[in-house]
């Protein structure tokens, strides 16, 4: 009896040991880093490079170059033809 | 004779020599970021406890003092937040400082620290009895008596932290009241030995690993087939005068629900979660990578203990492990399966509680922040293994005095050096970097973390100014509340504008954050500032003052 509780206790901190150094170690690093690159200073900071760059934008007289703005206004046009082929 | 006499009573020149150094420089501290929040925590359960038994005795007084906190401090937490803290240096430096009708802010914050110094110093003495009554060696036990004080870091603390240091001494004499117990079984120690770890738990909740090391040691007795009915009569007088001292010291337990006990220890694992500053990276306090602690305590213990304490510790582990697959053949030599003695038992308590630490920081996602300070109480688990290790040294030499005359003499020398570090870090012994650490590596680590260089900042501006000067801050650290250690006919001068930079003359930073300051810009200098001073100690960069260009 006395050598099953001993041996028991003895595999018991060896998984115990094993599970942390391997599955838990891996987990909790995967955690760590994502739970971190996503901190609520680096949202903040990247909302407000985002609304900095709309308010210079609005701020210009033209967002788009002529070019682009003839493809994206096509490209729009061919949106809505296919649109309205499905109804 | 002389001799004898000389080894008997060295300890007390030791400590009465501690006690003139500590007199003498415990005004040069500054004051702990937690100290004012700690003090309205005793007022606000003296007000408790007053309030419940319904007396009118000091009830002015103290309505007066919380007032008081509220005016001064409004930004510190409320009590109702956050009322687990433990009690038991808080309330009753409280009530003296009532009775005793002590209002001036500097008198009262100094007998505070005079305090924890003198609760510090009569648990290094216990450490001392423990390492005597374990090795029955004087030079060893003064030896680490020296040790367990001059550990910079921990020296650094004992002048102001009481929290942290109290912890440690308080489990330090925890440790004392086992060994003694199990030197001699009688009641009184049981009782000691129970009222002390009711200390330890409502001090820190990770004191609760104590009860449940000394459970599972009376288990292995019942496992080598101790008297099973006087075992289960220890647990259960053990059980009832520690939950029975805890509840009668505890008022946090007297006002909880069902439901609180059922939840009991999540309170204790809700953390602000600020960003931790970490070998040069931010990480959320929730998410710190699992190095943390120990790259800490490598970096900031000087050398010579960390390879004693690592040789002291793989000799135990190595003597449980030997003792724990021989298991059918020990009891040849002793009754017991995992020690021959009690002295050899207490080691294994003192093992069992530190892998139990151990297993807990690896298994528990623990909220850290502010260095490794939360885990101070682990000097007493290196220090203790230190002193094992030079036990096993001197054993394995004893018959060689030329080595063991080297040996001592290198031991001289670095306790030197310890203490010459000391010196040189004088009064911000609390960011001491071991030798191993570049002044390069040491800009990766936060340093300031308990703001105690406020106090320095704000004389070292009073010095430079003699009219009112505006003074912002630049970092995680109520500066305002530095005033509590300058003579309030200084107050007027002072105003303390937080981050409206706009509006000061002087913005002091211990470059201490709670944000990523990478992303977030709320503590950037302006720039109509400029550098005006940098505090530096031994390359470790304390903090820095910057004056406005036009004032």
């Amino acid at each position: 009896m006395k050598i099953f509780v001993y041996k028991s206790l003895f595999i018991f901190i060896l998984i115990f040991l094993l599970f942390h150094a391997t599955f838990g170690y891996v987990l909790k690093s995967y955690e760590s880093k994502v739970q971190n690159s996503f901190d609520k200073d680096k949202i903040n900071f990247f909302k407000d490079k985002i609304r900095n760059e709309i308010e210079k934008g609005v701020k210009r007289d033209r967002i788009l170059n002529n070019e682009d703005a003839i493809l994206i206004n096509k490209f729009i046009n061919k949106l809505k033809e296919d649109l309205n082929d499905t109804n | 004779m002389n001799n004898f006499f000389f080894k008997k009573n060295l300890i007390y020149f030791l400590l009465l020599f501690i006690i003139i150094i500590g007199f003498y420089i415990v005004e040069d501290f500054g004051i702990g970021i937690e100290e004012h929040f700690q003090r309205k925590s005793g007022f606000y359960w003296l007000n408790y406890i007053l309030n419940l038994i319904n007396t009118d005795f000091l009830s002015l007084e103290v309505d007066k003092k919380i007032n008081e906190i509220n005016y001064l401090n409004p930004n510190l937490f409320q009590i109702e937040q956050v009322p687990y803290y433990g009690i038991i240096f808080d309330l009753p430096m409280a009530f003296i400082e009532t009775i005793f009708k002590i209002n001036e802010p500097n008198q009262y914050f100094y007998l505070r620290h005079v305090t924890i110094f003198c609760i510090f110093l009569l648990s290094s003495f216990f450490f001392y009895k423990i390492i005597f009554e374990r090795f029955n060696n004087y030079y060893l036990a003064n030896l680490g008596f020296i040790l367990f004080i001059f550990t910079p870091r921990i020296f650094g603390n004992i002048f102001f932290d009481n929290k942290d240091i109290l912890f440690l001494s308080i489990i330090t004499i925890t440790f004392y009241y086992y060994l003694k117990y199990f030197k001699k079984n009688s009641v009184k120690n049981l009782i000691y030995l129970s009222i002390f770890s009711s200390l330890s738990t409502s001090a820190r909740i990770i004191g609760f690993l104590v009860p449940i090391s000394f459970i599972i040691i009376i288990l292995l007795y019942l496992i080598n087939g101790n008297d099973l009915k006087k075992n289960i009569k220890i647990l259960f007088i053990f059980v009832f005068i520690y939950l029975f001292a805890l509840f009668a010291h505890w008022p946090y337990l007297w006002s909880l629900s069902y439901y609180n006990f059922l939840n009991f220890f999540s309170p204790f694992f809700q953390a602000m979660n600020p960003i931790v500053f970490f070998n040069g990276e931010f990480y959320q306090s929730k998410y710190l990578p699992i190095s943390y602690l120990p790259l800490w305590i490598i970096l900031t213990t000087p050398v010579f203990i960390l390879v004693l304490f690592i040789n002291g510790f793989y000799f135990k582990i190595k003597r449980v492990f030997l003792k724990f697959i021989n298991v059918d053949k020990s009891k040849i030599f002793s009754k017991f399966d995992l020690w021959n003695s009690n002295e050899e038992c207490f080691d294994l308590f003192v093992l069992i509680n530190f892998l139990l630490i151990v297993f807990l920081y690896i298994s528990v996602d623990l909220a850290l922040l502010s260095g490794w300070r939360h885990f101070y109480f682990l000097n007493f688990f290196l220090i203790y293994f230190s002193c094992f290790s030079l036990h096993i040294i001197y054993i394995k030499f004893r018959n060689n005095n030329k080595i063991k005359y080297i040996f001592s003499f290198f031991c001289f020398i670095f306790l030197i050096l310890m203490i010459s570090d000391i010196y040189k870090y004088h009064p911000f012994q609390s960011s001491y970097f071991n030798k191993l650490v570049s002044n390069q590596l040491k800009k990766k680590f936060e340093i300031d973390t308990q703001s105690l260089s406020r106090v320095h900042a704000v004389k070292e501006i009073l010095n430079e100014r003699n009219n009112q000067v505006s003074i912002g801050t630049a970092s995680w650290t109520p500066l305002e509340n530095s005033r509590s250690l300058i003579p309030t006919k200084l107050w007027e001068k002072l105003n303390f504008v937080g981050t409206n930079f706009e509006n000061a003359d002087f913005i002091y930073t211990n470059h201490y954050y709670e944000v990523n300051i990478n992303y977030n810009k709320k503590y950037q200098i302006p720039e109509n500032f400029y550098l005006y001073k940098i505090f530096s100690v031994d390359g470790t960069r304390i903090y820095s003052i910057y004056k406005n260009k036009k004032k």
